[in-house]
């Protein structure tokens, strides 16, 4: 992580990549996460707000809204939504702040670093997440650009679909190392199970 | 059991937590510069704290959406059956 | 036994296997045992209570008898079906419940006293002299209950649990379940199959019937690679559907390695949730069996099964055959058996009626109608049966069918219980059944071939409609509907004489040893209630859970009883529908995986100091840091005090819960929820708050900070962060949901640490960039956001839980292991230290600070001596509440301080306190030992307590009583701050 200052910074899971067959569990860095709440009544002022200074309105619920440069707004509450963009420094909601401008009745809190954040891809995706995930991330149900929180043995997990194969996990930073193990086991056995008669 | 959350349809009962009677939402009302031992107050928080109906049959009951969107929500739901016939936001309710 | 053709069994292939030690080959498509019958093994295991030597009975789930141990060693599996178990290259197995050898069973004489161990015998006996239960009865009956044995290993596989999701289910894959796949697949919905076999198809693989023109294997098979070519539908084999659960929520357990052997890395298998808008229980029928004098010799197995080994697996179980039969199913068998040219010695039909098949092809089979079998011959094999006209027919192998239950068993886990229906004399769903369920098929009573299909097809018909997922799903495929009338025959009297009569008994559950007489002894004793009935004799209790027994046991209860079958009724129907290891419920949740757990960002850099950890609800905390050269952790800890309180010393006390409250009303909010108040706390302030629980009970404490007008930071206790913040979510959403206020939990994103000790102000001046830290500047209870280390963005508060001059210091928690280091090195020469857990206990205790143990949900703020905190001038959760007689009164128990009068004493939490001259007894109990600890600082133990009128005692004694370790010792009550009451250190 590029830092000037004197302290270094270290990611939840070291940079974890790790290979199952066709299937990549990878650790995404450098992302930052910033809530921005607001009173449910000023929802559609928020919405022009945000549409005017990054060229995405807010999503509803379940949903996910992408701005110009790729910062993506999650719909996780009804008066809370989610920014996730890349930013390799800390402060990142003052950097959010400075880019949105006018801020008033939003509040922001910059949840950079309470999350490990995972990406997986492959054919096996949805075998390994079933294997996992309370939710049915049927392609008719769970489409890209749905997201919705959840949990996967027993830790939270915020989950957004960017493709067919490719979902974006992000779960608490202090359990993340039983995360990664819950979905290791899981990939482990799926991957190893197809090769039996 | 399957709640359906009415933002998010059905969800897991495990991402869920459980609070009780949907009548801890009628919290009594404290006057301004009222006296906070006052006996007719200490009454009305004693009925909406600890005296419930215990029906066999439908039941409205607060839930809490801890592993979703974290929202309350109101239930109503047959303690016999488990059948679940009306999920509202509490917010909403309460705010009409 | 032999093969008498290739069945569906691959036979250009060898499987070899061992059973008992004896190495045997099979085939790819045997169960374990279809190979068995076909090596000529007929003995396979002892029976439970008596030790009878059973025979294979079935040739499936339903199996009493061939109860068999599978594998080795921590992998050894007990009490498996033999008839489900897959043949592997290299299987080992072995027979079960004997002593001495399967052959010769030492504990065979238990058969001899069978007329003293008749159903209910434990409750009359066993019982005198009383002395003998616990040295001798109990270990005997330890040692010869039970069926199988454990491995007393932990179990070394791997389990899933999982989650899948489906328009339509369909449990089971015989006719009725794959027309209805056929449709549902077809008309794009989408559909999960699920079959408990290794082979889909159910009875169309055991017999010789036709589907569409063509063999109803032929068929099976046709229809299986078709559902299987569809990416709409998934196909679940070895899947058993064992539970409805609410909510159309089905469990299905899919057994993944247990026909090849364990595989690494494999799960062995996976206990899936299933979620179906609609259901269609095609789980067919299971044939019972007839209660008749010595009914339970190996070789004697039900019809269908017969035919089952006949056709699907090539194999004939005998070679001198006899069929008895009350219904026209059993016929078929006969026929089967001739047309494969194995010998047919006898049908006997207990009808009077003529046959219902041509029997041209039966050659010399004796053929008797409207009688019963009184007897039967042979130890260990069947050698003969003999009938009540007199005559005795030789024959190694009997075929018996009583009739078919329908499978309701899915329909009635939520509350539904079936109907009796005459015209098949069995039970069929009926009732209140599982939200979105469709019966098809023998499930549902329909048991011939044509209306099972066409059943099928009809129920997903009405599925789909009600999905409104509109399709053309075309005809049901076609075939004959077979005869299947029924004359009712369950049991036959004994017509054994004198002695004899005592051991001659017709067995109703084979695998509990319950014969008909138990449940009319039953019935004698006055437990007539169905219910009552099962406990008593144990029907229906075994691992089979009586599949084959239940309706044969009730139909005998209701002849005793008098009353008709429908009156008599069912037990309930409980999952699971076969057995589930627990192992698989628990799927990934065992050993270090059963919870998660959660790390402090300086989890890392503590582990390379070698830091003792303990757990802290879900966390890891580091309790002490022990240093080369200490040997005990009261050394380590006792130092980790000395060195804080003289230099300065650094906790990670990430784990306390931070709230974010941002929000116009924020203020008015937090005034709301706490006891004090902070709408009057200034910015850049930081203040100790107390939560009541709104029956006027202390909750939570911690402290509040105020970085603007709109934006606190609250923090709560470790333990109670998650509750908190749900009970503040409670305040925001459902209380008063017009407040401009919102909540974002922020315990992770921050490493925070406490930095305590007279050279805290010291170290923190190396680590801020531009903040003013002097005292003048940055005064106790100040806070800041500021950066630190070039940049690094952090918040300062200076609060303290030691009594030290301290500060916490937060920054991102991925500076957390890097800043931890990093003030250990820079503080060296102030003589920086680690500290733990456990001594950052014995500061707070030594400076007199509540924390869980003193908030136990049953002391008020009064209690604590925080009375005044709670501000009258204002509602707040619990306030009113706070005002009830009981919790007002003058003389609950305050907390206090307490010093042993004798300072060499280790005291004790939990101890009592009652005064001189008192028993120790409840009434005279005036109060508790919260907490205790050695205080390096005062050279002996303090503790804190609740005692009744503290306040007003000090410095007297009272008694700290133990009576569980019978000890006591004098204490001096006293302030609960034993350090600098008057805050100077604080303030410095």
């Amino acid at each position: 992580m590029p830092d000037h200052t004197d302290l270094q910074a270290r990611p939840a899971l070291y940079g974890l990549k790790k290979q199952y067959g066709s299937l990549l569990v990878e650790e995404i860095t450098e992302t930052a996460l910033v809530t921005l709440a607001h009173a449910r009544e000023n929802r559609d002022a928020v919405s022009a707000t945000l549409s005017s200074a990054i060229g995405a309105a807010l999503p509803d619920i379940g949903h996910s809204s992408v701005a110009d440069d790729g910062l993506t707004l999650l719909g996780l509450q009804q008066d809370q939504t989610w920014c996730v963009f890349t930013h390799p420094g800390g402060s990142a909601d003052r950097a959010l702040a400075a880019r949105l401008g006018e801020t008033s009745g939003l509040y922001l809190t910059d949840q950079s670093d309470g999350w490990c954040v995972l990406s997986l891809t492959g054919d096996s995706v949805l075998a390994v997440l079933e294997r996992l995930c309370s939710l049915d991330l049927h392609e008719g149900e769970f489409k890209v650009g749905h997201v919705a929180r959840t949990a996967m043995e027993h830790t939270s997990v915020i989950m957004l679909r960017l493709g067919h194969s490719h979902f974006q996990l992000m779960s608490p930073r202090s359990s993340a190392g039983s995360f990664a193990h819950a979905i290791d086991n899981a990939a482990t056995h799926v991957h190893k199970e197809r090769l039996i008669e | 059991m399957q709640i359906p959350h009415p933002l998010l349809g059905l969800r897991d009962a495990s991402e869920f937590v459980y609070l009780g009677d949907a009548s801890l939402l009628q919290r009594p009302e404290v006057p301004e510069g009222a006296d906070m031992g006052d006996s007719v107050l200490l009454d009305a928080f004693h009925e909406y704290l600890h005296l419930r109906d215990n029906p066999a049959g439908e039941h409205r009951e607060l839930w809490f959406h801890e592993q979703g969107d974290r929202s309350w929500l109101v239930v109503t739901r047959n303690t016999t059956t488990h059948e679940i016939t009306d999920c509202v936001l509490a917010r909403d309710l309460v705010s009409r | 036994m032999k093969r008498v053709s290739d069945g569906l069994v691959d036979r250009s292939r060898d499987l070899n296997f061992s059973f008992d030690g004896k190495q045997f080959a099979g085939h790819p498509g045997d169960t374990l045992a279809s190979a068995l019958l076909a090596n000529g093994q007929t003995l396979v295991g002892r029976s439970f209570k008596y030790h009878r030597p059973r025979g294979i009975f079935s040739a499936g789930v339903e199996e009493p008898n061939a109860l068999v141990e599978i594998g080795r060693g921590a992998r050894l599996d007990p009490n498996v079906r033999a008839t489900v178990q897959e043949l592997y290259d290299g299987l080992s197995a072995g027979s079960q419940n004997w002593r001495g050898s399967l052959r010769h069973d030492l504990m065979a004489v238990n058969d001899l006293a069978a007329p003293l161990l008749a159903a209910g015998f434990y409750y009359k006996t066993f019982m005198w002299p009383k002395a003998f239960w616990e040295k001798l009865y109990e270990p005997l009956i330890r040692h010869s209950a039970g069926l199988g044995k454990l491995s007393m290993q932990p179990d070394p596989d791997a389990y899933d649990t999982g989650y899948l999701f489906a328009d339509l289910l369909i449990i089971g894959t015989g006719p009725a379940g794959l027309a209805a796949a056929l449709a549902a697949g077809r008309s794009g919905a989408r559909v999960i199959v699920c079959e408990e076999d290794f082979l889909m198809g159910g009875r169309l693989n055991s017999e010789q019937q036709h589907v569409d023109g063509v063999a109803s294997s032929t068929w099976a098979a046709n229809t299986v690679a078709e559902l299987k070519a569809m990416s709409n539908v998934r196909v679940m084999t070895r899947t058993s559907v064992f539970g409805a659960y609410d909510h159309g929520v089905f469990g299905a357990l899919e057994r993944i390695t247990d026909h090849v052997g364990h595989q690494d890395q494999s799960a062995r298998q996976i206990m899936w949730r299933i979620r179906a808008r609609r259901s269609i229980l095609a789980a067919g029928a299971t044939e019972r069996h007839i209660a008749y004098p010595d009914n339970d010799r190996p070789g004697i197995m039900l019809a269908g099964a017969v035919r089952t080994y006949l056709n699907r697996y090539g194999v004939a179980p005998g070679e001198q055959i006899a069929v008895y039969t009350n219904n026209d199913d059993g016929w078929r068998t006969a026929i089967d058996l001739a047309a494969a040219n194995v010998e047919v010695t006898a049908v006997i039909d207990t009808r009077d009626t003529p046959p219902p098949v041509d029997t041209s092809g039966l050659g010399n089979a004796v053929l008797v109608r409207g009688a019963n079998i009184v007897k039967t011959t042979g130890r260990h094999a069947l050698t003969s049966v003999t009938l009540d006209t007199g005559v005795t027919v030789p024959s190694d192998c009997l075929a018996v069918s009583g009739g078919w239950n329908p499978n309701v068993h899915l329909s009635c886990h939520q509350r539904g219980r079936p109907a009796w229906r005459e015209d098949i004399a069995s039970f069929v769903p009926a009732g209140d059944l599982p939200v979105g369920m469709g019966i098809a098929g023998a499930a549902n009573g329909e048991l011939s071939l044509g209306a099972a299909l066409r059943s099928g097809h009809d129920a997903t018909a009405q599925a789909l409609a009600a999905l409104s997922h509109g399709a053309d799903i075309g005809q049901p495929p076609q075939a004959v509907d077979e005869a299947c009338e029924i004359t009712p025959c369950w049991h036959v009297a004994h017509e054994a004489k004198g002695l004899r009569k005592a051991w001659s008994r017709s067995w109703v559950d084979l695998q509990n040893d319950v014969t008909s007489k138990d449940v009319t002894l039953s019935v004698q004793e006055g437990f007539t209630a169905v219910e009552h009935v099962k406990r008593y004799t144990t029907l229906g209790m075994a691992t089979d859970q009586g599949k084959t027994s239940n309706v044969l046991g009730l139909a005998i209860l209701a002849e005793a009883t008098g009353q008709s079958i429908p009156d008599t009724g069912t037990t309930i129907f409980r999952p699971p529908w076969t057995p589930v290891p627990i192992a698989a419920f628990a799927g990934a949740s065992r050993g270090e995986a059963f919870r998660p757990v959660r790390h402090t960002p300086s989890h890392a850099w503590a582990e390379s100091q070698g830091a003792t950890f303990t757990e802290s609800g879900l966390w890891l905390r580091a309790q002490w840091f022990a240093k080369p050269g200490e040997s005990t952790w009261r050394e380590t800890v006792d130092r980790e005090v000395e060195q804080t309180r003289s230099g300065v010393g650094v906790c990670d006390v990430t784990t306390l819960g931070k709230i974010d409250v941002q929000g116009n009303d924020a203020a008015a909010f937090l005034d709301r929820v706490y006891a004090n108040t902070f709408s009057t706390l200034a910015v850049g302030k930081v203040r100790y708050g107390l939560m009541l629980r709104e029956d006027g009970f202390a909750m939570d404490d911690g402290t509040a900070a105020r970085f603007s007008d709109t934006h606190y930071v609250v923090t709560t206790t470790t333990a109670n962060a998650v509750g908190v913040f749900r009970h503040m979510e409670f305040c925001r959403q459902c209380l008063w949901p017009g407040m401009d206020v919102h909540l974002v939990s922020t315990t992770e994103a921050w490493a925070q640490f406490a930095i305590a000790g007279p050279h805290s102000r010291e170290l923190v001046s190396r680590l801020v960039d531009e903040l003013d830290v002097s005292n003048e500047a940055f005064p106790f209870m100040a806070c800041a956001e500021t950066t630190i280390c070039n940049g690094v963005p952090a918040r300062l508060f200076r609060i303290s839980f030691s009594g030290e001059l301290a500060y916490e210091l937060a920054v991102p928690a991925r500076y957390g292991d890097a800043l931890m280091a990093h003030m250990n090195d820079t503080g060296k020469d102030l003589g920086a230290v680690p500290y733990g857990l456990e001594a950052l206990n014995v500061m707070r205790i030594e400076k007199g600070h509540a924390t869980g143990n003193e908030l136990n949900g049953q002391t008020t703020a009064g209690d604590i001596g925080l009375g005044r905190m709670v501000s009258q001038k204002k509602d707040c959760i619990g306030n009113v509440l706070s005002h009830r007689d009981g919790l007002a009164a003058a003389d609950r128990p305050r907390l206090v301080g307490f010093r042993p009068v004798d300072k060499s004493v280790q005291l004790r939490a939990g101890v009592h306190f009652v005064s001189h001259g008192k028993d120790v007894i409840t009434e005279n109990d005036e109060g508790w030992m919260t907490s205790v600890a050695y205080s390096p600082s005062l050279g002996h133990f303090i503790g804190l307590g609740y005692l009744q009128n503290g306040a007003d005692r000090m410095g007297d004694l009272v008694r700290a009583c133990d009576p569980l370790r019978g000890e006591e010792y004098e204490v001096e009550i006293c302030s609960p701050h034993f350090l600098d009451p008057e805050g100077d250190r604080l303030r410095a």
